[in-house]
Parts: structure tokens; C-alpha cells; sequence
């Protein structure tokens, strides 16, 4: 039996090959009805109640299919809220049952089995008629056909091309593949801007999110989510008309396994990903530096080279706090390794550049390589994969009903050529004729579905963090990636062959485990989430002081709980640029609340375009050439400053350079003033993450998450989001400077309609007048130096000082912007400001301080008041700094009184006296028009009232 | 006997664009992946454009022969086809079947252009000559001898061969001293019998620095022409 890659077109649920469910013979229920099976003929399936809002159906289309057994890898929390609900049913005719949550209907209609679901009267889901279900007799291939809701757009589904957010009109397919420079298998032509590849991520969670209904879903506006919880190659198509007519009609199917999806209802998006996010599950808080800037390269290949890029950020203050060092650290291509010749002395050489406030991270593949040559190329021992042998727990190269294997897998990752740029050997091979010396690492992989093998994995980073003061680990080639150059025999589609038996835990009922043995092509896209496991726990094992963090080159749904991802091998093109936002505001609303592209691209571009300035070459041990545009490069760096996972890497073995300090001005101040922004505004991206990690609400959004009574910000989807719920960034991802051509440096800004937004002037300007929202406004000029953004009237916006890295003052006191407009108030609708020290870990969840920020406007006939209340809400976390400011923008003129609950404050006439005092007070700065005060946190609850 | 790399694997043969031909995989009789780089045959001149190339293969020593069209894989751009900027091109593939009794395939390409003409890649009209070391080769062993009275270490290797092969020499380097440079040098026949020839070296005749490595690939020759087994590209450590 073979297990082909079946591209997007060949997956054809409705052909007639497919069956329906048809009449159900009988149904019952549990004692507290939250499970309801349906059996027709020998087979049964079905509906699991979780909580108000949403259930699970489940159907194994074997005959006799037992369901006493769960395997997921993403699920690990299935009460969405069902322990307090009384749930009822009723059959108002003999072939409809209808299942009452108190919220919502599910009606199931008995003859045809098609589920629909309202919500008081309004129907909000249901399957397309004549389908739901759909399954081939004998086989596992399973899909739901479901309706599409007039006027829906779909997000979500994880890691995704093309340069739409919504999902619409698009197939999908899902298998983890390594799909470097976006080049996959598509439907059509492939690149970046070709939705229909696989990539290294895996997540089929569809969103709609429908805010007007018409026709027979006429009513509220409403959000469903349909998460489809299946490992094997997997499908999603919303109403593309690829293979027949899907108008009105969408599906997720897959190949194999079991039919298992989640459903989710809710008014708002919002709603759904809290739903999700309980059910995958969320992260606690990672330290605070992944929120820095990070640079990367393939081609740190020694301590020299790594050196420079660390001292010259630091002589260009251009702020930074990972460093990435590729696989070019290891001895040999020996995962878990580091090369003493590279990196001599590398524990006393990290405490040097930890010192100066550098983190450092390496990549870490699942191969152990099998090669027996360290770098010095002697026979030498290699612990790791001596421990890991030990465990017995690597894959065998057992095939499917192929008998047992006594060998190991052999596979092996292919890391492309030494050019002749990178002086250190990788015995045993040698420059071919052309001077090439492939860079190879052929071994061995561990079955991580074996509890054994993710606990041994996970201590085999001993080394890395307790001798060498390893920070982070980046984990790589997840797929597994695998050499394609390898005999066809032991490589498919980039990686481990379909029938190549690996692992599954099955959880029984009982709650025992049991271990099964699948072809590849069954739980492929699982491999990296139990990666992620064994890698997470170990590291958390070895460093329990500290809070860890994994960035992922791929995932499956759930991996939130364990990583960030970054969307990988990217090229230096304006696709690639135009992708990243939709890429990451879907991620967002797939769970994932920390990712990003590789800035500037990973690799070199091609094509149209391709923004890679010159071929490189090599000459005398250097590359030169291989440059990605300077336009293209700050553009990048713009857009990237205010998404979740700020990192530029590139391949340096055919790039000369692409960090922003190696070009010439203005680059590099162009760049340094978006980095400097992302480290003032820290404080933002560190509250949206906390605010992750309580509802499931991403960092960066849509318009539309934030403004949904808007329908015209789902107008504006592409190319303009939030940072958290108040900062409006419209970036530019065109080109212009360098386009032939040249072109002004414009585009279109929109702001959502029922608030008024100001131009984002940093309290280096006077606000202008705000903007009324609804407006779009055309031809916004930016040049390289500018980044279009607004701010919402009535926001209260923290910022902090510039920091060259995350923790380098000692006191760091927090501004607190507020703008003037509306009140806030009330609870609802404050700021939530969370601070911790950023590394430590707080499993209980108690070691922070979160404070709630309220700003009120009271107009009579003689006076303005402006009061600002600072409620702390949680207070076991002192910060650095004892006091903070709090800047009230638009301040046309200074305050006659400035009081702190009812205390007159004095007015100390400037900033330096205000930053001397050691006690509060305040002043006006006329030139930007605001009242600055400094108060000091001595108080649990206090109201700062500027009058006017 | 020397475990080896792929040993009873499906066969795959490669044609790369710094021509080189790789020869995967054992001699299975059946299905056989063909790969190969249009940039062999085309420049960056001709991106965005179709060629259609084809593969000439004649199966020794029945003479069969096979002849047929290299496709584009379904997930490769027709833009990056022969894009230099990439460094490569995006590999061409088609699968033949070996048929029972072959013992060596001859390979040429040709590439129809839009003006008529044809161009060939056929290693300068000799055609490419394929062998499977796997086939050929079995190494008995590959064994750094060291003893304490001697002042070097010395190279045992012993390899039986088909009898079809009429040469054999051992190109070797030591990976632990990476400033010597590589050698060759030839492999002296032993005995022979229907089937079989096997060889070796006399005592001391590669001789490396005491506790050096040692990696070697294997050249032979059949009919007089020349074919490499270097373990799937990865070299071979002596024990």
C-alpha cells in the first residue's frame, strides 16, 4: 500500500465515490447528556457537548469502530464550560433531535444526519444540504461539507500563503513540508503568493466571522470555528470552484484517521479563539527579551564572526537581544554539539556577550547524524546519540506491512554547500571539483510519539544550557526536513517516507497509554509537536530558574503551548514582504500568538520580484553580492518592528550581508528608529501577550477584531493592523525609491469607523487634530523614514525608555500615554498593564503586578478635568523604577491645577526637575502639548485630576 | 563485510547542473527515478520558457533501450526552471524500469530548442556509462591496522568485485590531517573465479599517521571506462 501526497484538486469529497451518512437507525445519550451517539448500519459516530458554545463530533467510518481512545497532540483541555450546564434535547419530529446547550441548538436531522446549529432563532452553521458528512466505504478518507454563511469571511488555518487574509474562494492542503522559498507543490504557479502550498505548519482551524448576515442566517452577527483535529494530509476549501461547484460551500476532510472536529460558536471572533485556545491551549508568559530584536544568520560560523555583528549592533545603538547561531555551531553537523574550534571557550565567551545584553539561541534539528567523524575528523564519541541509542527509542526502518526492521531509519538533512567562504572543515568530505563542499548531516531520527524518546531528546540539552549558556533554542527542520537528494527509498516529499512506522500514544479511557505504530503518512504532522514536547520539557527540566522559549520552524494546532513559529525559509522579495502581515494575522487567529517572518528573507530572491540586488560570489574566502535592496530591506524592518517575533536571518553562504547596520545611511537610522520604537512601546506587546494568554486574543490583529461594528474594516484586511486593541500601523510594502520607475512613496490608510484616531507623532509633535474614523485617507506619503500609524482618541498607550536590549536599566519607568477622547472608565474598558521581571518563571501565576489605567474627561462650563486613575489589581511585583509618568497628550494648554486624590501637586517647570523630584508633581511641555506628572507607586489606588 | 549505505535501496540517478552524475541506490530491477538539471542543457536566457528534453538510456548488456520526455514536477515554478540566480535549476524527473539483467546503463539528453536545432548533453558522444557500486562492489574490509612496534598505521582492505571489473584503485585522504593531500592509489587483483575477482593490498602500502582517520571511495573500470562508488556520496571511514 502506498501513501501518495494527494494534491488539493485530487481530494474531491461530493464525486460520487463518497458517501453520505444517511438515516440513522438509533441514537441515545449519556446519563448527563453531554455525548450523543448516532449508529446507522455497523457504524456509529458522535456528539460531544464541551461547554455552551461548542461541541466535538467524532466518526470513524470502520465498521464496529470503537471510540475508547484519544491521540491527539493538540487537544489537552475538551470543558470548554461543561460542567455548568444543564443540557437538554428534544425531538419535535421523528427524524429531527434538537440538543439545547442554553446558548445554542444543535439540530440534527435524523434522516439525512446534517447537523445545523442556531442561536435563539438564527441559524449560525450548518452542513450543505445533502452532504455533512462525507466518507469513502473502506477507506479513511473523511470531509464535512458544511454552508457557507452569506457574507462570511474565513481566517485563520494556521501558516498559510498569499497575500489575503480572508480564506475565501482559496483550497488549502496541510502537510508539513519543507517548502523552501515557498517553491511547493501549489495549484498553479507556486510562490509566495500562492495559497495552496503546504508549508511547515500545520493548523486546520477555520474562523468565520460573518457581521452581517443576510438571507436565512439573517440576524446578530456571529463567528463560528471549525477545528478539524487530524495529523495526515489534510484539506480545506472555502467555496473554491477547483474540481466542481463549491459555491456557497466549504470542507475540511483528510485522508486518514477519524473524522474529528471541534465546533465553536460565538458573536465575535474573539469568542472563537478563546474557545480554541482553551482547547489547544495556551502558553504562560515567555520572557520578556523574545519580544526584542533578534538577528540570525546561516554563516555565524566562528566566535569572529559572530562577534562583529554583536559589537557592531551595539557601536551603531541599534538595539538587539537574540543572537542566532546556525547549525555552523555545532561540532560537525553533531546536534546538541558545539565546535571548540569555532567557539573556543564558548561558556566564558557567552557570559561575555550576555554581559551586553545579547541572548543566545541555536538551532536544533531532529537528526543525530550518524557520521563518526567529529571536526577534527577523528572517530570520536558522540554522547548524545550514544544516550539516545541507549533509550532504544529512534525510528526503525520498519515500513508498513513490510515486518520489522532491526535497522534505524536512515535519513539525513542536507544544510547546501560551503562555498569555500567558511574556512572550517566538515570531515570526511572535500571540496568537489567546483569547489563545493556539500554541508550534510546523514543519521538518524528519534520516534518522539515514544514518551522515552521525547525525555531522553529533552535531556540531551544539557550541554547546550548548562556548559554553554545556551539562552533559547531555535528548532529547525521539523518536518523532519530530509535531504531530497536522498535515495528515493528514504525520502518523500522532503521527508520521512509515508509508510515509515512511527510511534502514537493512545490515551485509553482508563487513562493508561498505549503504544501503536502508524505509517508516517498517518501522523506526519504531529512529529513536531511531540518534538516540541520532549524539547520544551527538557528544557524547562534544565533551567527551571528561568522561563524558556522555543522558535519553531513548523508546528501543528496546539504547538502555542510550547513555541512561536517563525514562517520559514523565506526569500528577499516584495512577495514575501506583501505575504508576512495576512501570514501572521492568521497565525494570530490560529492560536498562535507569537510569529514572524525572517526579515529581509532568508534566502536569496528570483523572479519578478525579487528584491536580491546581485548573484553573490566568492573571493578569496568572502561572499560578496547576494544583497537584498536597501528599500526592501527597511521596509521589512518597519513592518517587522511591530509584529510579534522580530527577527532578520538570512543564509550567509550566498548573501553578503543583511544586517540594517552593514548598509549605508540611511539605512541604518532608518532601521534603528523602528527598532528603538519596538523596544519603547515593549511595555505593549508584553500587555497584549498577557492579554494572550488570559482570552486567547492575539498580539496583532485585523481591524475587524478590534472594530467589528465596522463593516468597512474588513475592507482594509491585507495591509493594516493593531498592535494589541489602540495602535493603528498601516506599513508600506510596496516599492517605490527603487522601483523603474520610481514611484511616491504612498498608499492608502483607513481608520475604523465609531472612534477618532490621531497621527502617531511619538511626543516629539503636538497631536493634529484627530481623524474621525470611517475616514480613508488617500496618497499617506512615507518615505523610508516613516511608518503611517494612528492612534486611537481615548487610548492609554505605555511606553518605556529606549533600552539597546530588554532589562538594561536598572529603572525603566513606564510613560502612560493617554490620548484625549472617550472615557474609560469602567473595568471593561481600562488599560491592563502587566509587569513581571520578565524571566522568572510564575507557574502560580501570582508573581506580577497588574495594574488597571482609567482616564476620564469632565467638561463643565469653566474647566476641563482630566483624571487618570492607576488601580493596581495584583501587586506582587515591585519594578525597578518606584514611579511613573503619565504624559496627557493634547494638553493645549498648561493645567491650572494638577491634584493626586485631592493633593495639589507642584508644577516644577521642566523635564529635568521633574525627573529629579522624589515626589510627585509636574509640567508642561508647550511644544508638544502635553502635561507631563510623575507619580509614585506607593499607592494601591490613586487618581491623578488635571484640570485645565 | 563492510555495512554500506542503501544497500537493497530503490535507485534514483541524478544529473546535476556541475555535472556531475550520481548513481543512488542499489541495482533493483524495476522502477528507477531519473532526475536531472536543465541548466545542463539550458541558460538563464531561457527562463520562463518550455523545453522539452528528453532522456536516451540503452540497458547493458541486452541492448534494450528506453527513451523518454523529462518532466517538470507539479510543484515546481516554470520561472525558476533555469533561474541561475538560484544556483540551480529545479530538477527535471521521470521513471524508467531496469530491466532483469542489466548490469549498466548508457544515458545521453537531448534538448529540442523553438529554432530546430537540438543540443545534447552526451558527455562529449561517449554517453554516460552507469554502474551501481553497490552491485559491483562488496568490501570484505577496510580496517586502519595498528600496532605498537610500528610507527604509522596502515590501511587492510580487501574488496571482492563482479568480474566484469578490470581495474580497481582506492582514493583516499585522511580527514584528522586535512593539509595531506588525497591519494590514489590502485587495488592489486588477488583471485578470480567465474563470477567473482577479488583485491587488496599489500601490507603497509597506505600508511597514515598513527590514531589518523582514514576515507576513501572506490574507482574501478569496466570495458575501459570509469566508475566511482563514494557510499552514496558520503566516503567511506575505515574501521
Amino acid at each position: 500500500m502506498s501513501f501518495p501526497f494527494v494534491p488539493i484538486d485530487q481530494f474531491t469529497p461530493s464525486t460520487p465515490a463518497w458517501s453520505t451518512i444517511g438515516k440513522i437507525d438509533s441514537w441515545s445519550a449519556n446519563t448527563n447528556k453531554t455525548r450523543y451517539t448516532f449508529v446507522f448500519g455497523q457504524r456509529s459516530l458522535y456528539i460531544e457537548i464541551l461547554g455552551p458554545q461548542s461541541f466535538r463530533l467524532r466518526f470513524n467510518p470502520a465498521e464496529n469502530a470503537q471510540y475508547n481512545y484519544e491521540t491527539s497532540t493538540a487537544v489537552i483541555n475538551r470543558d470548554l464550560g461543561i460542567s455548568e450546564l444543564t443540557i437538554t434535547d428534544s425531538q419535535p419530529a421523528d427524524d429531527q433531535l434538537v440538543i439545547s446547550t442554553g446558548t445554542i441548538d444543535i439540530h440534527v436531522d435524523l434522516s439525512s444526519f446534517e447537523v445545523s446549529v442556531y442561536k435563539g432563532s438564527q441559524l449560525i452553521h450548518r452542513d450543505a444540504p445533502g452532504e455533512g458528512i462525507l466518507y469513502i466505504p473502506g477507506q479513511e478518507v473523511t470531509a464535512i461539507m458544511k454552508s457557507t454563511g452569506p457574507g462570511s469571511k474565513y481566517l485563520g488555518l494556521g501558516e498559510k500563503a498569499g497575500a489575503e487574509l480572508f480564506k475565501n474562494n482559496f483550497a488549502y492542503t496541510f502537510f508539513n513540508f519543507d517548502c523552501f522559498s515557498y517553491g511547493g507543490p501549489a495549484l498553479g504557479e507556486p510562490g509566495p503568493l500562492n495559497p495552496t502550498e503546504p508549508l511547515y505548519c500545520s493548523i486546520p482551524f477555520l474562523v468565520e466571522s460573518n457581521p452581517q448576515p443576510p438571507g436565512p442566517f439573517a440576524g446578530s452577527a456571529y463567528a463560528t470555528g471549525v477545528f478539524l483535529d487530524n495529523p495526515s494530509q489534510s484539506y480545506a476549501n472555502i467555496a473554491a470552484n477547483i474540481y466542481n461547484d463549491m459555491t456557497g460551500k466549504y470542507y475540511l476532510g483528510s485522508l486518514y484517521n477519524e473524522l474529528d472536529y471541534y465546533f465553536f460558536a460565538g458573536d465575535q471572533v474573539t469568542d472563537i479563539l478563546s474557545q480554541y485556545t482553551t482547547l489547544t491551549g495556551r502558553s504562560q508568559m515567555p520572557p520578556k527579551y523574545i519580544f526584542g530584536y533578534q538577528q540570525g544568520a546561516y554563516g555565524y560560523f566562528d566566535r569572529y564572526k559572530l562577534s562583529i555583528a554583536a559589537n557592531s549592533f551595539r557601536a551603531a545603538r541599534i538595539p538587539c537581544d537574540g543572537l542566532h547561531i546556525d547549525v555552523d555551531f555545532q561540532d560537525n553537523y553533531r546536534t546538541f554539539t558545539h565546535s571548540e574550534i569555532k567557539f573556543p571557550n564558548v561558556k566564558s565567551y557567552f557570559e561575555e556577550l550576555h554581559s551586553i545584553g545579547f541572548k543566545m539561541c541555536t538551532n536544533i534539528t531532529p537528526v543525530i547524524t550518524d557520521n563518526p567523524l567529529d571536526q577534527s575528523g577523528q572517530k570520536a564519541p558522540y554522547e548524545q546519540r550514544d544516550n539516545l541509542f541507549a533509550a532504544d527509542c529512534m525510528i526503525y526502518n520498519t515500513r508498513y506491512e513490510g515486518g520489522e526492521s532491526a535497522d534505524v531509519y536512515p535519513g539525513g538533512v542536507n544544510y547546501g554547500f560551503n562555498r569555500g567562504n567558511n574556512p572550517y572543515p566538515s570531515p570526511p568530505l572535500l571540496p568537489n571539483r567546483q569547489g563545493l563542499v556539500p554541508l550534510a548531516a546523514p543519521g538518524n531520527y528519534p520516534d518522539f510519539g515514544l514518551q522515552k524518546a521525547r525525555e531522553t531528546w529533552g535531556e540531551q540539552y544539557d550541554h547546550l544550557i548548562n556548559e554553554v549558556g545556551m539562552d533559547f533554542i531555535w528548532q529547525d527542520m521539523t518536518c523532519p526536513a530530509i535531504n531530497a537528494n536522498l535515495s528515493p527509498a528514504n525520502v518523500y516529499m522532503k521527508t520521512f517516507p509515508q509508510d515509515l512506522m512511527i510511534a502514537q500514544e493512545q490515551t485509553m479511557e482508563d487513562g493508561s497509554v498505549e503504544v501503536v505504530y502508524h505509517p508516517n503518512a498517518k501522523v506526519h504532522n504531529s512529529y513536531v509537536n511531540n518534538l516540541l514536547d520532549g524539547t520544551w520539557n527538557g528544557i524547562n527540566k534544565l533551567a527551571p530558574q528561568r522561563r524558556n522559549f522555543i522558535i519553531a520552524r513548523g508546528g501543528y494546532a496546539g504547538m502555542q503551548r510550547y513555541a512561536g513559529l517563525w514562517t520559514g525559509d523565506s526569500a528577499s522579495t516584495w512577495d514575501f514582504l506583501k505575504i508576512n502581515l495576512p501570514e501572521v494575522l492568521n497565525l494570530g487567529l490560529s492560536g498562535v500568538p507569537i510569529s514572524g517572518c525572517d526579515i529581509g528573507g532568508f534566502a536569496v530572491g528570483y523572479g519578478p520580484s525579487s528584491g536580491t540586488t546581485s548573484q553573490s560570489y566568492v573571493d578569496d574566502g568572502e561572499i560578496f553580492g547576494g544583497i537584498t535592496n536597501y528599500e526592501l530591506l527597511t521596509r521589512w524592518m518597519q513592518l517587522g518592528s511591530f509584529l510579534p517575533w522580530y527577527r532578520n536571518h538570512y543564509d550567509g553562504y550566498n548573501k553578503q550581508f543583511q544586517e540594517p547596520y552593514a548598509y549605508q545611511e540611511p539605512v541604518p537610522s532608518n532601521c534603528r528608529k523602528y527598532v528603538e520604537l519596538r523596544y519603547r512601546m515593549m511595555q505593549v506587546y508584553y500587555d497584549a501577550m498577557y492579554n494572550w494568554t488570559q482570552t486567547g486574543n492575539p498580539i496583532c490583529r485585523p481591524l475587524f477584531l478590534n472594530d467589528s461594528n465596522d463593516l468597512a474594516s474588513y475592507d482594509h484586511a491585507n495591509d493594516q493592523f493593531f498592535v494589541g486593541g489602540d495602535f493603528l500601523v498601516a506599513p508600506i510594502i510596496t516599492q517605490h525609491e527603487t522601483a523603474n520607475p520610481p514611484t511616491p512613496p504612498t498608499r492608502s490608510v483607513y481608520l475604523p469607523a465609531g472612534s477618532n484616531w490621531y497621527a502617531f507623532m511619538d511626543n516629539a509633535k503636538p497631536l493634529a487634530g484627530s481623524v474621525q474614523g470611517g475616514t480613508l485617507i488617500n496618497d499617506y506619503y512615507a518615505d523610508l523614514s516613516q511608518v503611517p500609524c494612528y492612534v486611537r482618541a481615548g487610548a492609554i498607550l505605555p511606553f518605556g525608555e529606549v533600552e539597546q536590549f530588554v532589562g538594561q536599566l536598572k529603572d525603566n519607568p513606564i510613560t502612560l500615554n493617554c490620548y484625549p477622547g472617550p472615557d474609560r472608565w469602567t473595568d471593561d474598558q481600562a488599560y491592563s498593564m502587566y509587569q513581571d521581571d520578565g524571566i522568572s518563571p510564575d507557574e502560580e501565576g501570582t508573581n506580577f503586578r497588574l495594574t488597571k489605567v482609567y482616564q476620564q474627561t469632565i467638561t463643565d462650563s469653566s474647566t476641563v478635568t482630566r483624571n487618570i486613575r492607576i488601580a493596581k489589581q495584583t501587586d506582587n511585583y515591585q519594578p525597578g523604577a518606584n514611579y511613573h509618568y503619565i504624559a496627557l497628550l493634547g494638553s493645549v494648554s498648561a493645567a491650572s491645577q494638577v491634584t493626586q486624590d485631592g493633593a495639589n501637586l507642584p508644577n516644577v517647570g521642566g523635564a529635568n526637575n521633574l525627573q529629579a523630584s522624589d515626589s510627585p508633581c509636574w509640567y508642561y511641555n508647550e511644544s508638544i502639548d502635553i502635561v507631563f506628572v510623575k507619580v509614585y507607586d506607593d499607592k494601591s489606588d490613586t487618581t491623578i485630576s488635571v484640570k485645565y | 563485510m563492510k555495512t554500506r549505505l542503501n544497500q537493497g535501496a530503490t535507485p534514483q540517478i541524478t544529473f546535476t547542473s556541475d555535472f556531475h552524475e550520481l548513481v543512488q541506490g542499489d541495482l533493483v530491477y524495476g522502477p528507477c527515478k531519473l532526475r536531472y538539471d536543465p541548466l545542463r542543457l539550458l541558460t538563464s536566457d531561457h527562463r520562463g520558457t518550455q523545453h522539452k528534453i528528453n532522456a536516451h538510456l540503452v540497458f547493458h548488456p541486452s541492448g534494450q533501450e528506453w527513451h523518454g520526455e523529462m518532466t517538470l514536477p507539479a510543484e515546481a515554478p516554470l520561472g525558476q526552471l533555469v533561474d541561475a540566480s538560484a544556483h540551480k535549476g529545479v530538477m527535471l524527473e521521470t521513471t524508467f524500469s531496469i530491466p532483469e539483467g542489466c548490469e549498466e546503463i548508457e544515458a545521453w539528453f537531448s534538448c529540442e530548442h523553438p529554432d530546430g536545432d537540438t543540443h545534447w548533453d552526451s558527455n562529449l558522444d561517449k554517453n554516460f556509462r552507469l554502474r551501481f557500486g553497490l552491485h559491483d562492489l562488496t568490501i570484505e574490509k577496510a580496517i586502519v591496522v595498528s600496532t605498537k612496534k610500528s610507527p604509522c598505521d596502515w590501511l587492510d582492505i580487501a574488496v571482492d568485485t563482479s568480474s566484469a571489473v578490470d581495474t580497481l584503485s582506492i582514493r583516499w585522504h585522511s580527514p584528522s590531517h586535512p593539509a595531506e593531500p588525497r591519494h590514489q592509489t590502485a587495488l592489486s587483483q588477488t583471485t578470480q573465479t567465474k563470477d567473482k575477482k577479488s583485491w587488496s593490498l599489500p601490507d603497509k602500502q597506505i600508511v597514515i599517521p598513527k590514531g589518523a582517520t582514514l576515507a576513501f571511495d572506490l574507482i574501478y573500470t569496466v570495458d575501459g571506462n570509469k566508475f566511482t562508488d563514494d557510499n552514496q556520496g558520503r566516503w567511506y571511514i575505515a574501521d
